[in-house]
Protein backbone atom coordinates (compact mmCIF):
# COMPACT_ATOMS: atom_id res chain seq x y z
CA UNK A 1 0.00 0.00 0.00
CA UNK A 2 1.30 3.43 -1.23
CA UNK A 3 0.87 6.06 1.48
CA UNK A 4 -0.18 9.84 -0.10
CA UNK A 5 -1.25 12.96 1.32
CA UNK A 6 -4.91 13.62 1.60
CA UNK A 7 -6.18 16.63 -0.19
CA UNK A 8 -7.94 19.21 1.64
CA UNK A 9 -10.94 18.40 -0.15
CA UNK A 10 -10.37 15.09 0.83
CA UNK A 11 -9.91 15.47 4.65
CA UNK A 12 -13.18 17.41 4.27
CA UNK A 13 -15.26 14.44 2.24
CA UNK A 14 -13.79 12.50 5.22
CA UNK A 15 -14.66 15.00 7.81
CA UNK A 16 -18.31 15.21 6.79
CA UNK A 17 -18.67 11.46 6.76
CA UNK A 18 -17.42 10.72 10.35
CA UNK A 19 -19.03 13.72 11.98
CA UNK A 20 -22.30 12.31 10.12
CA UNK A 21 -21.50 8.93 11.55
CA UNK A 22 -20.98 10.13 15.07
CA UNK A 23 -24.39 12.32 14.94
CA UNK A 24 -26.26 9.13 14.63
CA UNK A 25 -23.96 7.17 16.92
CA UNK A 26 -25.55 9.57 19.50
CA UNK A 27 -26.85 6.50 21.31
CA UNK A 28 -23.89 4.99 21.92
CA UNK A 29 -21.65 5.54 25.50
CA UNK A 30 -19.29 8.89 24.57
CA UNK A 31 -16.40 6.60 25.34
CA UNK A 32 -17.02 3.43 23.25
CA UNK A 33 -18.28 6.30 20.45
CA UNK A 34 -14.73 8.00 20.15
CA UNK A 35 -13.11 4.60 20.20
CA UNK A 36 -15.22 3.40 16.90
CA UNK A 37 -15.04 6.28 15.13
CA UNK A 38 -11.00 6.87 15.80
CA UNK A 39 -10.55 3.08 14.11
CA UNK A 40 -13.47 4.21 11.63
CA UNK A 41 -10.93 6.89 10.64
CA UNK A 42 -8.08 4.63 10.30
CA UNK A 43 -9.49 2.34 8.30
CA UNK A 44 -10.97 4.56 5.99
CA UNK A 45 -6.79 5.59 5.26
CA UNK A 46 -6.18 2.45 5.07
CA UNK A 47 -8.38 2.07 2.47
CA UNK A 48 -8.26 5.40 1.01
CA UNK A 49 -4.38 4.09 0.10
CA UNK A 50 -6.02 1.39 -1.46
CA UNK A 51 -8.75 1.99 -3.66
CA UNK A 52 -8.97 5.86 -2.87
CA UNK A 53 -11.37 7.81 -0.94
CA UNK A 54 -13.89 7.77 -2.92
CA UNK A 55 -14.33 3.79 -3.51
CA UNK A 56 -13.85 3.61 0.51
CA UNK A 57 -16.75 5.46 1.42
CA UNK A 58 -18.91 3.98 -0.93
CA UNK A 59 -17.48 0.27 0.59
CA UNK A 60 -18.63 1.79 4.22
CA UNK A 61 -22.47 2.76 2.98
CA UNK A 62 -24.23 5.63 3.94
CA UNK A 63 -23.08 7.16 7.36
CA UNK A 64 -26.59 6.76 8.51
CA UNK A 65 -26.89 3.06 7.86
CA UNK A 66 -23.52 2.79 9.46
CA UNK A 67 -24.30 4.02 12.20
CA UNK A 68 -27.42 1.66 12.63
CA UNK A 69 -25.57 -1.46 12.30
CA UNK A 70 -23.16 -0.29 14.99
CA UNK A 71 -26.29 0.60 17.04
CA UNK A 72 -27.68 -2.86 16.05
CA UNK A 73 -25.54 -4.91 18.60
CA UNK A 74 -25.82 -1.87 21.34
CA UNK A 75 -27.34 -3.41 25.07
CA UNK A 76 -30.41 -0.59 25.42
CA UNK A 77 -31.36 1.92 23.70
CA UNK A 78 -30.03 5.55 25.48
CA UNK A 79 -31.33 9.10 24.78
CA UNK A 80 -29.55 11.27 21.85
CA UNK A 81 -29.15 13.95 23.58
CA UNK A 82 -27.13 16.02 20.75
CA UNK A 83 -29.97 14.95 18.30
CA UNK A 84 -32.31 16.47 20.54
CA UNK A 85 -30.51 19.37 20.85
CA UNK A 86 -29.66 19.84 17.39
CA UNK A 87 -33.70 19.57 16.70
CA UNK A 88 -34.68 22.00 19.19
CA UNK A 89 -32.02 24.73 17.88
CA UNK A 90 -33.78 24.40 14.52
CA UNK A 91 -36.91 25.14 15.92
CA UNK A 92 -35.55 28.13 17.50
CA UNK A 93 -34.07 29.04 14.73
CA UNK A 94 -37.27 28.89 12.27
CA UNK A 95 -39.17 30.96 15.42
CA UNK A 96 -36.16 33.54 15.46
CA UNK A 97 -36.19 33.96 11.47
CA UNK A 98 -40.23 34.41 11.94
CA UNK A 99 -39.74 37.18 14.82
CA UNK A 100 -37.10 38.89 12.36
CA UNK A 101 -39.75 38.92 8.94
CA UNK A 102 -42.49 39.51 11.18
CA UNK A 103 -41.16 43.03 12.68
CA UNK A 104 -39.44 44.00 8.91
CA UNK A 105 -42.92 43.49 8.03
CA UNK A 106 -44.08 45.89 10.20
CA UNK A 107 -41.86 48.21 9.77
CA UNK A 108 -42.03 48.06 6.13
CA UNK A 109 -45.43 48.61 6.74
CA UNK A 110 -45.27 51.81 8.94
CA UNK A 111 -42.50 53.04 6.10
CA UNK A 112 -44.89 52.74 3.53
CA UNK A 113 -48.83 53.97 5.10
CA UNK A 114 -46.74 57.39 6.41
CA UNK A 115 -43.64 60.27 5.78
CA UNK A 116 -43.97 61.12 9.38
CA UNK A 117 -42.44 58.76 12.54
CA UNK A 118 -45.02 56.26 13.24
CA UNK A 119 -45.48 53.62 16.13
CA UNK A 120 -47.21 50.15 15.69
CA UNK A 121 -47.77 47.15 18.04
CA UNK A 122 -48.11 43.57 17.45
CA UNK A 123 -47.63 40.09 18.62
CA UNK A 124 -45.86 37.01 17.84
CA UNK A 125 -45.94 33.56 19.32
CA UNK A 126 -46.56 35.79 22.48
CA UNK A 127 -43.70 38.13 22.19
CA UNK A 128 -45.18 41.78 22.11
CA UNK A 129 -43.64 43.63 19.13
CA UNK A 130 -43.66 48.14 19.41
CA UNK A 131 -42.17 48.92 16.45
CA UNK A 132 -41.18 52.68 15.94
CA UNK A 133 -40.44 53.57 12.01
CA UNK A 134 -39.73 57.51 10.33
CA UNK A 135 -37.07 59.35 8.98
CA UNK A 136 -35.29 60.21 11.68
CA UNK A 137 -35.87 56.58 13.81
CA UNK A 138 -36.50 52.61 12.85
CA UNK A 139 -36.22 50.29 15.73
CA UNK A 140 -38.19 47.46 17.17
CA UNK A 141 -38.83 46.75 21.26
CA UNK A 142 -39.36 43.25 22.24
CA UNK A 143 -41.49 42.32 25.27
CA UNK A 144 -42.50 38.99 27.14
CA UNK A 145 -41.28 35.60 26.63
CA UNK A 146 -42.62 33.49 23.31
CA UNK A 147 -43.72 30.45 25.65
CA UNK A 148 -45.62 28.56 22.44
CA UNK A 149 -41.76 28.68 20.95
CA UNK A 150 -40.48 27.48 24.29
CA UNK A 151 -42.95 25.08 24.58
CA UNK A 152 -42.35 23.79 21.35
CA UNK A 153 -38.23 23.57 21.39
CA UNK A 154 -39.30 21.96 24.55
CA UNK A 155 -41.62 18.87 23.20
CA UNK A 156 -39.01 18.40 19.97
CA UNK A 157 -35.79 18.44 22.45
CA UNK A 158 -37.95 15.25 24.52
CA UNK A 159 -39.28 13.76 20.96
CA UNK A 160 -35.73 13.85 19.14
CA UNK A 161 -33.54 13.01 22.07
CA UNK A 162 -35.98 10.30 22.45
CA UNK A 163 -36.23 10.89 26.39
CA UNK A 164 -38.16 8.24 27.18
CA UNK A 165 -35.31 5.37 27.48
CA UNK A 166 -34.57 7.23 30.71
CA UNK A 167 -37.17 5.09 31.63
CA UNK A 168 -36.00 1.92 33.47
CA UNK A 169 -36.86 -1.10 31.07
CA UNK A 170 -39.94 -3.71 32.02
CA UNK A 171 -37.94 -6.34 31.64
CA UNK B 1 -8.44 -20.71 -12.09
CA UNK B 2 -9.28 -24.13 -9.86
CA UNK B 3 -7.33 -22.54 -6.96
CA UNK B 4 -9.20 -19.78 -6.62
CA UNK B 5 -12.05 -20.08 -4.16
CA UNK B 6 -15.79 -20.20 -4.98
CA UNK B 7 -17.37 -16.66 -4.69
CA UNK B 8 -20.07 -15.75 -2.21
CA UNK B 9 -22.13 -12.29 -2.74
CA UNK B 10 -25.39 -13.34 -1.06
CA UNK B 11 -25.60 -10.54 1.92
CA UNK B 12 -28.44 -12.44 3.61
CA UNK B 13 -26.04 -15.77 3.25
CA UNK B 14 -22.96 -13.90 4.41
CA UNK B 15 -24.68 -11.87 7.67
CA UNK B 16 -25.42 -15.19 9.26
CA UNK B 17 -22.10 -16.49 9.51
CA UNK B 18 -19.41 -13.44 9.10
CA UNK B 19 -19.14 -13.79 13.38
CA UNK B 20 -18.01 -17.52 13.11
CA UNK B 21 -15.62 -16.38 9.80
CA UNK B 22 -14.36 -13.07 11.53
CA UNK B 23 -13.39 -14.99 14.53
CA UNK B 24 -11.32 -17.79 12.39
CA UNK B 25 -9.04 -15.69 10.26
CA UNK B 26 -8.48 -13.88 13.22
CA UNK B 27 -7.94 -17.30 15.20
CA UNK B 28 -5.14 -17.50 12.25
CA UNK B 29 -3.50 -14.19 12.33
CA UNK B 30 -4.40 -11.07 14.13
CA UNK B 31 -5.46 -7.67 11.92
CA UNK B 32 -6.91 -4.52 11.66
CA UNK B 33 -10.44 -3.98 10.55
CA UNK B 34 -9.25 -3.24 6.72
CA UNK B 35 -6.99 -5.85 6.66
CA UNK B 36 -9.49 -8.30 7.51
CA UNK B 37 -11.49 -6.81 4.83
CA UNK B 38 -8.98 -7.84 2.44
CA UNK B 39 -8.57 -11.28 4.37
CA UNK B 40 -12.22 -12.00 4.06
CA UNK B 41 -12.10 -10.77 0.18
CA UNK B 42 -9.25 -13.14 -0.49
CA UNK B 43 -10.78 -16.21 0.72
CA UNK B 44 -13.77 -15.69 -1.84
CA UNK B 45 -16.10 -13.55 0.53
CA UNK B 46 -15.93 -10.85 -2.12
CA UNK B 47 -19.63 -9.58 -1.21
CA UNK B 48 -18.50 -8.70 2.38
CA UNK B 49 -18.55 -4.54 3.11
CA UNK B 50 -16.24 -2.99 4.79
CA UNK B 51 -19.20 -1.44 6.77
CA UNK B 52 -20.72 -4.51 7.78
CA UNK B 53 -17.44 -6.17 9.29
CA UNK B 54 -16.64 -3.33 11.48
CA UNK B 55 -19.54 -3.20 13.55
CA UNK B 56 -19.33 -7.14 14.09
CA UNK B 57 -15.58 -6.44 15.41
CA UNK B 58 -16.81 -3.71 17.71
CA UNK B 59 -19.77 -6.42 18.81
CA UNK B 60 -17.00 -9.19 19.30
CA UNK B 61 -14.63 -7.70 21.22
CA UNK B 62 -17.99 -5.82 23.83
CA UNK B 63 -19.16 -9.36 23.99
CA UNK B 64 -15.70 -10.38 25.64
CA UNK B 65 -15.30 -12.76 21.99
CA UNK B 66 -12.05 -10.38 20.68
CA UNK B 67 -9.23 -8.53 22.50
CA UNK B 68 -7.40 -5.66 20.93
CA UNK B 69 -4.00 -3.76 20.96
CA UNK B 70 -2.83 -0.97 19.29
CA UNK B 71 -0.05 -0.79 17.30
CA UNK B 72 1.56 2.57 16.17
CA UNK B 73 1.42 3.55 13.02
CA UNK B 74 4.68 5.13 11.05
CA UNK B 75 1.70 6.64 8.24
CA UNK B 76 -1.12 7.93 10.50
CA UNK B 77 -2.98 7.09 13.40
CA UNK B 78 -2.08 4.01 15.80
CA UNK B 79 -3.99 0.71 14.31
CA UNK B 80 -6.29 -1.19 16.67
CA UNK B 81 -5.73 -5.23 15.87
CA UNK B 82 -7.88 -8.20 16.58
CA UNK B 83 -7.94 -11.51 18.05
CA UNK B 84 -10.27 -14.05 19.72
CA UNK B 85 -10.23 -14.22 23.55
CA UNK B 86 -10.59 -17.75 24.95
CA UNK B 87 -14.06 -17.11 24.96
CA UNK B 88 -13.89 -16.00 21.54
CA UNK B 89 -12.42 -19.63 20.76
CA UNK B 90 -14.97 -21.30 22.44
CA UNK B 91 -17.73 -19.54 20.55
CA UNK B 92 -15.77 -20.52 17.47
CA UNK B 93 -15.78 -24.06 17.90
CA UNK B 94 -19.43 -24.34 19.08
CA UNK B 95 -20.25 -22.15 15.69
CA UNK B 96 -18.55 -23.89 13.57
CA UNK B 97 -19.96 -27.45 15.29
CA UNK B 98 -23.19 -25.72 14.62
CA UNK B 99 -22.56 -24.53 11.05
CA UNK B 100 -20.82 -28.22 9.87
CA UNK B 101 -24.08 -29.57 11.23
CA UNK B 102 -26.66 -27.64 9.32
CA UNK B 103 -24.12 -28.04 5.97
CA UNK B 104 -24.65 -31.59 6.48
CA UNK B 105 -28.96 -31.26 6.55
CA UNK B 106 -28.88 -28.64 3.94
CA UNK B 107 -26.39 -31.07 1.56
CA UNK B 108 -28.74 -33.91 2.43
CA UNK B 109 -32.10 -32.16 1.62
CA UNK B 110 -30.64 -30.51 -1.91
CA UNK B 111 -29.65 -34.19 -2.61
CA UNK B 112 -32.61 -36.19 -1.99
CA UNK B 113 -35.51 -36.26 -3.05
CA UNK B 114 -38.31 -36.06 -0.09
CA UNK B 115 -40.22 -39.14 -1.09
CA UNK B 116 -36.45 -40.92 -0.56
CA UNK B 117 -35.65 -38.64 2.77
Amino acid sequence: MTTTTPSLAERWRRFVYLETVELFLDAMPRRRRRAVLAELRENIDAATADVGLTAALADLGGPRQLAARYLESEPQGRPTWHIGTLAASIVFAVWLLGTVVYTFGMLDALLAQSQASATAEGSFFGVRILAEAGPEVLGAEFRGIAWPAVAAMVVVFGVFSRVWRLLPSPN
Amino acid sequence: MENEPPQVRDPQLLKGVLPMLVLALLEEDESYGYELVTRLHGAGLVGVAPGTVYPVLTRLEREGNLASRLVASDAGPARKYYRPTDTGRAALTLAGAGWRSLAAVVDHVLATPEEER
